[in-house]
């Protein structure tokens, strides 16, 4: 094909129609959520009782920040032990909360529905692509009682690290070891 | 007189001989020795406890729930606690013991089993107590899949010695609920270089799967897309941007209509097969709508300039 200036302008009209524009969205790979244990509750008016859920990142290469929400129980009280929760890449997180029976609660059963949104952990700048994955309506009843027939399961999270008391007494000793030798030394010198 | 000596000593004689056939009867202290015999038979072993994952099994199928692994395998650790009134338990080591575990609360036997779990004397929790009568039995790690269905299943354990077998004991335990998707496992939807001032379809190609045990519906909404470099947006108008199983539009080639995405961020739009995106029945996921394709059909207007372009897009699963 000969170069001219009809060539020109064809290939300047093809080259505008065709110009790259490049689409990239990131997406948070998968994400599980289990149901809440114990999903059956019954609390007499001011009682309250534990619950815990897993957060399922097993699959995923990112680290997701995660926020949860429990809709449908309105009338009751319920904390979750952290606001949000960071679920590293390849990892499982349990969340625990407490729901509490107001003393003014309606005696009833109330239907409850978890629901988790979690996305990538974004750093820095430029990326400006968050993508959210939510799972939701995972079934979670509380039965409000006048006679509690069944026993409150007893939920908590595990006890984190305690007191290394072994470490703290051989710290001591070293400290008092160095004590007795820089006096010892510093004894020697002066009698010197 | 003479008739009666010989008498005397035949009768005397008759006595000697009975001494001493007969040792066990002491005639001169007056006790009498007999030689007792019983038989001990064997004692089948009896299954007192059944542990999964160190929890107590009980009636209550609430008091132990095993939760599933999206997308993966759950190990479920067998152990269970016998008494062997023989006192040898600690000799069974050589399939000495059978657990099934069976979805349902219908009959869980051989024939029924989902999972089967061969016991034997657990040599690191050994045995309690004197005389290898009550020991620890356990198999090694079972599998539970991603997929296997929630809800109550029962634990059968039957133990033997090698000549009698336990009765069988059964308990009630939970397979937790796992409500799972996966989209785009590479971590990115790449929608590839487009044209401007036409339609770009069958882009973006990902699959969507269940990898939970739970039915799920999926709704999507997404973000108008911006230019990393320069700023230029590319603002959804309600019908420049389609979702679809399959790469032509507007003709449907897939089992899914393709589905417009709303021009508003919050709408969200349901695109998901009418059965919902149903459990895996297998590792390999092959069967129907357990995963279907995502592809996007988008319309790119003119006078864009040349930029990577991002939006956002937010998938929302509910039991279906």
């Amino acid at each position: 094909m000969k170069f001219d200036s009809k060539n020109s302008m064809y290939w300047c009209v093809f080259l505008v129609a065709t110009i790259g524009v490049l689409f990239s969205v990131q997406i948070v790979q998968s994400i599980g959520v289990t149901r809440p244990v114990p999903y059956d509750i019954e609390l007499m008016k001011g009682e309250s009782a534990g619950f815990t859920f897993e957060i399922q990142a097993v699959t995923s290469t990112e680290m997701l920040l995660c926020t949860y929400s429990i809709s449908g129980l309105d009338a009751l009280e319920i904390n979750f032990e952290e606001d949000y929760a960071s679920v590293d890449a390849g990892s499982i997180k349990n969340v625990y909360g407490t729901i509490t029976a107001p003393v003014g609660a309606e005696i009833k059963t109330y239907s409850g529905h978890l629901s988790v949104s979690c996305g990538p952990v974004v750093e820095g700048t430029g990326s400006g692509s968050v993508v959210k994955t939510t799972v939701g309506g995972s079934p979670f009843n509380i039965k409000v009682v006048e006679v509690r027939e069944k026993g409150i399961r007893e939920i908590s999270p595990p006890p984190g690290p305690g007191i290394d008391y072994t470490t703290i007494l051989i710290a001591v000793l070293i400290i008092i070891i160095v004590i007795i030798v820089l006096y010892y030394n510093f004894k020697v010198k002066k009698g010197k | 007189m003479r008739t009666k000596t010989p008498v005397v000593v035949l009768c005397l004689v008759v006595l000697a001989v009975l001494i001493v056939a007969s040792p066990s009867v002491d005639y001169l202290t007056g006790f009498v020795t007999k030689t007792g015999q019983l038989l001990i038979g064997n004692s089948a072993p009896e299954v007192n406890y059944i542990y999964l994952n160190s929890q107590m099994t009980t009636d209550n199928p609430a008091a132990v729930t095993i939760n599933p692994i999206e997308n993966s395998t759950r190990a479920v650790y067998l152990k269970v606690t016998i008494t062997d009134l023989n006192g040898n338990c600690d000799a069974f080591t050589g399939d000495n013991g059978t657990a099934y575990l069976c979805n349902g609360t219908g009959p869980c036997n051989a024939n029924t089993a989902d999972h089967t779990i061969t016991l034997n004397y657990n040599a690191t929790d050994g045995q309690w107590g004197s005389g290898n009568r009550y020991c620890n039995m356990s198999g090694p790690a079972e599998d539970l899949q991603f997929f296997d269905i929630n809800g109550t299943w029962r634990v059968n354990v039957t133990i033997t010695d090698g000549i009698n077998d336990s009765s069988p004991l059964v308990k009630n335990w939970s397979y937790g609920e796992l409500a799972a998707f996966s989209y785009a496992p590479t971590g990115t939807v790449f929608m590839g270089t487009l044209n401007l001032a036409q339609w770009n379809n069958g882009t973006g190609q990902e699959e969507t799967k269940n990898t939970g045990n739970i039915i799920l519906d999926l709704d999507w909404n997404a973000t108008n897309f911006t230019g990393q470099l320069y700023g230029q947006g590319i603002n959804k108008t309600g019908d420049n941007y389609i979702i679809d199983d399959d790469a032509s539009s507007p003709d449907d080639t897939g089992n899914l209509a393709e589905v417009l995405i709303n021009e508003s961020d919050d709408v969200q739009v349901s695109f998901v097969p009418a059965s919902g995106l149903l459990r895996c029945s297998s590792v390999a996921c092959g069967n129907e709508n357990a995963t279907f394709d995502v592809y996007w059909h988008i319309y790119i207007p003119g006078g864009l300039k040349e930029d990577t372009y991002q939006n956002s897009i937010e998938v929302e699963s509910s039991y279906h």
